[in-house]
């Protein structure tokens, strides 16, 4: 759908390029045919291929599943290994008829063989439930088969598997190990890696959220003992993601040489997933969901000191490779975020300040978007000021008469925010077409 | 149809000279999936080596059991193996002190005048035990005071689709389960037993 959109759009500018003499035609009808080749509908029949193999496993699992006693254990065990080598040899099959999507899809149907086939073990020799280990030996075989074989989609499943293998051990309640911790660490770059190599958005956001995930167990284990309910936790958290925004706009603005594709992707998307998470924990920090405590002497604790000189840094990163306008606005959005997560648990009641913050980083982010021509910036900036809004409206109405006011005066917001949207919107059309011009 | 597009006929030159090429991509592909296959079939003969060990070099141990019927989404019916032994009084020697929760502990079994065996001691380590000795995993926290709950990895018998209803009506003081048990406490279900008779069993090693 993205792509049929991005055609039209391009179609449109394409005129418009040839008009003003930027673009000759025999380039415009290059540009378009190579666009024809990339066209959204030849991934159709790959992406019903996909939906058939993901029912193919199913159907092989839930034929694994109903316990066929008929047959002996030591022809169970063949056919186990007969379907992971067919699977396989399908894949090299299709590769070496240069089918790169059937391969990466074969692979990933032999990752699922594979996955199947260790349950079938667990319940011919009656192997405890141990959820944790078998997360673990599913994000090795798939990592193993993504990397050797190139399968985007097999790296998905290995992503996912190591996240389900983190949470487990979280949720287990178990004190976390060194050993875990490493190796927890170690699975992040193996991914982000085949991500980078291999650009795919699936698996860049599959390394993203492995990557905070990890961070996540890394704050349990390194932070004070009631991390989680305490305001540090969203300190730690908004100032993380806040230096990943600005690392990702330095990296993407700033210019990371050409040749790095795939680095500058995950770039985007680590900035663009951040910026979101970043926003997210000052409107839950500000509606209320951490303890309003935040004791002293916690603050110097490394799962605060640690994200924190990280943003600094961060900041001085921003401020070596962006214009000035750019760089002023992005780390007032960001630093302003962090420091409003920050005051909400060190000066619990004071809700004008929170309030002038929250409205005022929203407002910044919104700006940064602006001038940066990042429509996610822009859109979460109005996102987040429209939340703040309706949660001070609604915190300070309670009767009828203030409901009825409450939503009177929501809705104006709304329409006024969509006001301010499509301002924003003409105003970098308009911020853009002058930077062009002055080029 | 021309000699060229024939069965038997020669190949044209760029044919000849791409088949080599089409041949060494395909024994390319052969090896880089064939190790694919290698390391997955590794990874899935791991847990059965491990498995195959304890039956092998454990001895076997009578426990009392109390099991119930669920179903597992990936692989079928399974009893769950609810031991006698899973929780432990608070009384017990060894159990004067905190155990946070996936903190591993090794409890000590004597059989009792039945030839069940029975939980005698907690340690810490295996080696401690005068007797046979099975390890565990605390499911919680506890404080001294408190009975300790533990998970032996012994928690489901696979059975044919349907059966896990049956075994699930029956009085539980009729059952035991028959597991090896290694010297350092690593143990495995063999047989779950209805009034002394095997109605399960795992002897596939």
């Amino acid at each position: 759908m993205f792509d049929q959109l991005y055609e039209r759009r391009l179609r449109a500018d394409i005129e418009t390029w040839i008009e003003r003499g930027w673009v000759t035609r025999e380039g415009a009808a290059r540009i378009l045919a190579d666009r024809g080749k990339a066209d959204g509908r030849s991934r159709l029949p790959l992406a019903l291929a996909t939906v058939g193999m993901i029912c193919i496993a199913l159907a092989v699992t839930a034929f694994i599943a109903a316990n066929w006693d008929d047959i002996s254990r030591s022809v169970r065990l063949a056919g186990i290994v007969l379907l992971v080598v067919g699977a396989n040899m399908v894949a090299a099959r299709a590769d070496a008829l240069e089918r790169p999507g059937l391969a990466d899809l074969a692979t990933a149907f032999a990752a699922m063989v594979f996955v199947a086939g260790l349950s079938l073990v667990g319940q011919m020799f009656h192997l405890p439930q141990d959820w944790t280990g078998g997360a673990l030996l599913v994000c090795a075989g798939c990592l193993a088969a993504a990397w050797i074989g190139g399968s985007r989609l097999t790296l998905a499943l290995a992503g996912v598997a190591a996240i389900v293998w983190v949470l487990l051990g979280l949720e287990s309640g178990a004190p976390t190990t060194m050993g875990d911790q490493v190796l927890a660490l170690c699975l992040v770059p193996a991914v982000a890696a085949h991500a980078v190599i291999h650009p795919a958005r699936l698996s860049r956001w599959c390394s993203i959220l492995l990557a905070y995930i990890v961070y996540l167990q890394w704050l349990l284990s390194a932070g004070p003992a009631s991390m989680v309910d305490s305001p540090l936790f969203a300190v730690a958290l908004a100032a993380m993601a806040g230096s990943i925004v600005l690392f990702g706009t330095a990296a993407d603005h700033g210019g990371i040489r050409p040749g790095s594709v795939g680095l500058r992707l995950l770039a985007r998307s680590a900035a663009d997933a951040s910026l979101v998470l970043m926003l997210c924990t000052m409107l839950v920090a500000f509606i209320g969901a951490w303890s309003r405590d935040l004791p002293g002497p916690e603050l110097l604790s490394p799962a605060v000191v640690l994200p924190s000189a990280l943003l600094l840094l961060a900041a001085l990163a921003v401020l070596r490779r962006l214009e000035r306008p750019q760089a002023l606005l992005a780390l007032l959005g960001v630093l302003g975020a962090v420091m409003t997560t920050a005051v909400l648990g060190l000066a619990p009641d004071q809700i004008v300040v929170h309030a002038a913050l929250a409205l005022g980083t929203s407002v910044a982010v919104a700006m940064a978007g602006i001038v940066m021509q990042q429509g996610l910036w822009t859109l979460s900036g109005h996102a987040a000021f429209t939340a703040v809004a309706l949660w001070l409206l609604s915190e300070t109405i309670g009767s009828l008469l203030g409901q009825a006011l409450f939503f009177l005066l929501a809705g104006i917001v709304l329409i006024g925010m969509a006001f301010a949207a499509s301002f924003s919107l003409r105003m970098a059309a308009r911020w853009a077409d002058g930077k062009g011009d002055a080029t | 149809m021309t000699d060229a597009g024939h069965p038997g006929a020669p190949a044209p030159a760029s044919a000849r000279a791409t088949r080599p090429s089409v041949r060494s991509a395909t024994a390319r592909g052969s090896v880089r999936w064939g190790l694919i296959a290698l390391v997955q079939l590794c990874l899935i003969a791991l847990p059965l080596l491990e498995r195959a060990s304890v039956h092998w070099t454990g001895e076997e141990v009578v426990l009392a059991v109390r099991p119930v019927d669920p179903r597992d989404l990936l692989r079928g019916d399974y009893v769950i193996i609810n031991l006698a032994i899973a929780r432990l009084p608070a009384s017990l020697p060894g159990l004067d002190r905190p155990i946070e929760a996936g903190e591993i502990v090794h409890v000590e079994l004597a059989a009792d005048a039945a030839g069940v065996f029975q939980p005698v001691a907690v340690h810490t380590r295996a080696a401690e035990a005068k007797g046979p000795v099975i390890a565990g995993k605390a499911s919680y926290d506890r404080t001294p005071q408190e009975d300790l709950s533990v998970d032996y990895g012994l928690d489901a018998f696979f059975v044919p689709e349907g059966e896990g209803r049956a075994i699930e009506t029956t009085p539980p003081e009729r059952m035991q389960l028959v597991i090896a048990l290694t010297a350092g406490g690593r143990s495995a279900p063999l047989r779950l037993l209805v009034d002394g008779r095997p109605i399960l069993s795992d002897a596939g090693f």
